[in-house]
């Protein structure tokens, strides 16, 4: 999810190939290349600048919809809704994280398996992978990207993750669910009670807002072959 | 995630073609490009999706959008343009 535009100018793009195992874009403006994973110009008149991010959630219907009743939808152009059932089957394959990297990959990292599903994050110039598997079994993280304090949450029913600046108010905050599930959370600083979106539904810290960072889900081997000096989160054992 | 739209558009081809010669209506050949006017429909209208089916959402000021994964992976990019700016949903 981009923003789509380059200095100050709206782009356009078109799909027209991969390098290594990564789609690549070109904008109809200027013919700029754009490199997917890494966001990065990589020739043209743009080359070298890097696109935005813009905040999106990746869900399922159930939790989106519940979050949302009067949400739209993309309504899918003539002959593609007969293809939906059979593609939503092989995104479902692809969170199981078996597989092999397609050819062409530029570096295997073997630090994970080539198709484990990763939520990438860049922040504070860290690169970190935390694999979906972790996620389903940490389901809340507390962690540090720099000195900057980072929570990143997963709701395992709907495989939703997120991740906030872990601050309030001048306070460093860490978080623990308060059910299997992980629709709220409480603070250890203050007790105060959270939704997993980073707001602050009771206690002392109510109405607070963290600061939302841009998750980026991608397969491992196409988020370490654009992010070499990736770190991979390892779980700890007690939290 | 993002690499999946490829591969989808490789396995839906051969599925495709596989099949082609047992179904009565001619199979169209749909290309893998880009969205450029989407239109959208209400939740309601949307039977086409199931609970466990996965989608990117995003707002749109106050109002909600959700593009289904399962059309992003036969299009690769969508442009849209938001309050906020212009943006590409991509897989």
């Amino acid at each position: 999810m981009l923003r789509a535009e380059a200095r100050g100018q709206p782009l356009e793009f078109d799909t027209v190939g991969l390098v290594g195992g990564n789609e690549v874009f070109k904008d109809r403006q200027t013919g700029t290349r754009w490199q997917q994973s890494s966001l990065q110009g990589i020739d043209g008149p743009l080359k070298g600048e890097h696109l935005q991010l813009f905040p999106f959630l990746l869900t399922n219907w159930a939790e989106w919809r519940r979050l949302h009743p009067d949400t739209l939808v993309l309504k899918p152009l003539p002959g593609y809704a007969e293809r939906i059932p059979t593609m939503n089957a092989i995104i479902r394959q692809g969170l199981s994280g078996k597989g092999e990297a397609p050819d062409g990959v530029l570096r295997h990292d073997d630090r994970l398996p080539a198709k484990q599903m990763v939520v990438g994050l860049d922040f504070r110039g860290v690169s970190k992978a935390f694999p979906l598997s972790v996620l389903r079994q940490a389901r809340v993280i507390n962690d540090k990207f720099g000195i900057e304090p980072v929570a990143i949450i997963h709701q395992p029913d709907s495989d939703t993750t997120t991740a906030f600046v872990a601050r309030a108010k001048g306070r460093n905050l860490r978080f623990r669910e308060t059910d299997d599930q992980v629709k709220e959370l409480i603070d250890q600083e203050t007790s105060s009670r959270w939704n997993p979106f980073g707001l602050c539904v009771s206690g002392k810290l109510r109405g607070s807002q963290l600061e939302l960072l841009i998750l980026e889900p991608e397969y491992w081997f196409a988020w370490s072959e654009f992010h070499p000096d990736t770190e991979v989160y390892q779980a700890v054992p007690a939290k | 995630m993002r690499r999946v739209g490829n591969l989808i558009c490789v396995l839906v081809g051969l599925c495709t073609l596989a099949v082609a010669g047992q179904e009565k209506s001619s199979p169209k050949d749909l290309p893998y490009v880009t969205v450029d006017h989407p239109e959208f429909i209400t939740a309601e209208q949307a039977s086409f999706l199931a609970d466990p089916d996965r989608l990117i959402g995003v707002m749109d000021g106050k109002t909600a959008k959700a593009y289904p994964a399962a059309i992003l992976a036969q299009h690769g990019c969508v442009q849209d343009r938001l309050k906020a700016g212009p943006i590409a949903v991509t897989w």
